[in-house]
């Protein structure tokens, strides 16, 4: 398996920011009202989100990153 | 105490609410089920029923389709949900291009009824809520008149940093059988063949509130596909494999070959046992003759592929308009050279009184795969062919419109539309293997109830 360089630089800033992940601005519990907001839920349905993944997967090369799990297709 | 009770179950939704939004703005990763991304587990019974309907221009292909979802609490800490889908499709595909007397490209589609397929898809999700982890097992079967899939996925999020971090492993696996199913209006149908596939998916994802009004997630997840992974209805039209160069007719093939089907010929051939007796016979088999007489051989890929495909997501809220603008960038590589990119932005704005509207705009762009091309004069050192307009290199252009709205505590709707819009021209980085021959356009609609127990 040979990585590609550019997934390869992706996955480094993956770990660099994993590592660092205590060092970002402390928000306290007081203060995540506007992450509880609902419209930073991006897909509250969550049926419409599978759907179109699935409708760009029957169309396009690319399928997948999103979620794991869907099954095939014998799309056309 | 009627009172108390009802001011102590209000807190419970409120904190519930706020809960569930949180953990699904900034840690809804992949490797977990849609459902359960949603972040905190609810005490209700909720019931979802959507319906959908797809249509390609150009007389192509329409998909209707219908799902039932059911999600509840179990014992303390599980959640199940269990969903069944049905989508019907008809219409038509691109099956080969053939070359005109000035050589270029004509698509041929099997057109009319000659597709119809109905696709059903149960699928159940368990998911265990622990005080920092969310852990999920999904079974899931599909079955199609020439497909079936079987499936599984397992995934688990630990929260940590005060669950302002998170990290979620992911592995899903499918095995997939694929044949080619007899249909009287098929051009050139050929003996059946039954091949199988499989995929394993692995992922590892990080999400972070970044500050009060941020949240960053990181996705990676790679693909491993073997088996038969060609288009069993698929066909290249290759110059050199024909006994004759069907240029110099300066004829229109495709069209001929359109007359033909539409004036019941092929029909007539496959119904009366014709094309049958053909493909029983080792030289005059419908493969042979389309092949070495016409030059259309079978769409051939290799069977093994792998995918590394990268997730960078970015939520952002604005107070001043009660608004979240959510970027997503992707990108893909994979062994067969077919790299892409995909950008889009979704704007959730909060319009007060339970309305949300949601505009949103995705670009993709793809490279086309090492073994594409809209024809072929020879057929490669390297052996594979195909002319699947799904790998070649194009862009593709969607706007999108949701609305929402609450109606109580207990009773959603949501509308969603989009157009999209597939062209060669818009491959971005300079343009690959494709011609403007497969550009086509979809409108998607769908409407979804959500009702709560």
């Amino acid at each position: 398996m040979i990585l590609p360089k550019q997934f390869t630089l992706i996955a480094i800033a993956f770990v660099v920011l994993a590592c660092s992940g205590c060092s970002y601005q402390k928000v306290q519990a007081w203060e995540r009202g506007n992450l509880a907001n609902p419209v930073m839920l991006r897909d509250s349905n969550a049926s419409q989100a599978i759907l179109e993944q699935h409708t760009y997967s029957a169309k396009e090369s690319t399928a997948g990153g999103y979620s794991t799990g869907a099954g095939g297709c014998g799309c056309n | 105490m009627v009172a108390t009770k009802k001011n102590t179950t209000k807190k419970t939704i409120a904190k519930s609410d706020a809960l569930k939004a949180l953990m699904g703005a900034a840690l809804a990763l992949p490797g977990i089920s849609v459902a359960a991304e949603q972040g905190y587990r609810s005490e209700d019974i909720e019931i979802g029923v959507h319906h959908a309907e797809y249509t390609e221009s150009g007389d192509r292909m329409t998909v209707k389709a219908d799902q039932l979802s059911i999600t509840g609490p179990i014992g303390q800490n599980f959640e199940g949900n269990f969903s069944a889908t049905r989508d019907i499709t008809s219409g038509a595909s691109p099956v080969v291009n053939f070359l005109d007397g000035k050589g270029k490209p004509h698509q041929f589609l099997e057109t009319g009824a000659s597709i119809k397929d109905q696709r059903d898809i149960y699928e159940g999700t368990l998911t265990h809520y622990g005080d920092s982890s969310l852990s999920s097992i999904k079974l899931g079967t599909s079955e199609e008149d020439d497909y079936t899939s079987d499936y599984f996925s397992l995934s688990h999020r630990i929260d940590f940093n005060r669950k302002l971090s998170s990290l979620t492993f992911g592995y899903g696996h499918s095995d997939d059988d694929v044949w080619n199913s007899y249909n009287p209006s098929v051009l050139l149908e050929e003996p059946s063949i039954f091949k199988t596939r499989k995929k394993d998916e692995f992922n590892i994802s990080f999400g972070q509130v970044i500050n009060k009004n941020t949240t960053l997630q990181l996705a990676l997840t790679y693909v491993d596909s073997s088996g038969f992974l060609s288009d069993p209805y698929k066909k290249t039209f290759v110059v050199d494999e024909a006994i004759f160069d069907f240029r110099k007719l300066n004829v229109d093939i495709s069209g001929i070959f359109r007359f033909l089907v539409d004036s019941g010929v092929i029909r007539y051939l496959n119904n009366s046992g014709i094309t049958k007796i053909l493909n029983e016979s080792p030289l005059i088999s419908i493969p042979f003759l389309s092949e070495n007489v016409l030059g259309v051989t079978k769409d051939d890929r290799p069977e093994k592929r792998e995918q590394w495909i990268s997730l960078l997501r970015l939520s952002h809220y604005f107070k001043s308009t009660n608004s979240a603008l959510h970027t997503d960038y992707r990108y893909s590589d994979d062994s067969w050279g077919a790299y892409s990119h995909t950008l889009e932005f979704k704007w959730n704005i909060g319009l007060g009184l339970g309305w949300q509207i949601s505009p949103g705009v995705r670009f993709y762009s793809q490279h086309s795969a090492f073994f594409y091309d809209t024809f072929f004069e020879t057929i490669p050192d390297h052996g594979y062919v195909s002319s699947d307009y799904r790998l070649a290199g194009f862009g593709a252009f969607s706007k999108k419109l949701e609305i929402s709205k609450e109606f109580g505590r207990d009773f959603t709707v949501y509308l969603h539309y989009e157009e999209y819009e597939r062209k060669y021209d818009y491959e971005q980085g300079g343009q690959t293997n494709g011609d403007p021959l497969d550009d086509f356009e979809f409108t998607a609609f769908s409407v979804s109830f959500d009702v709560r127990f």
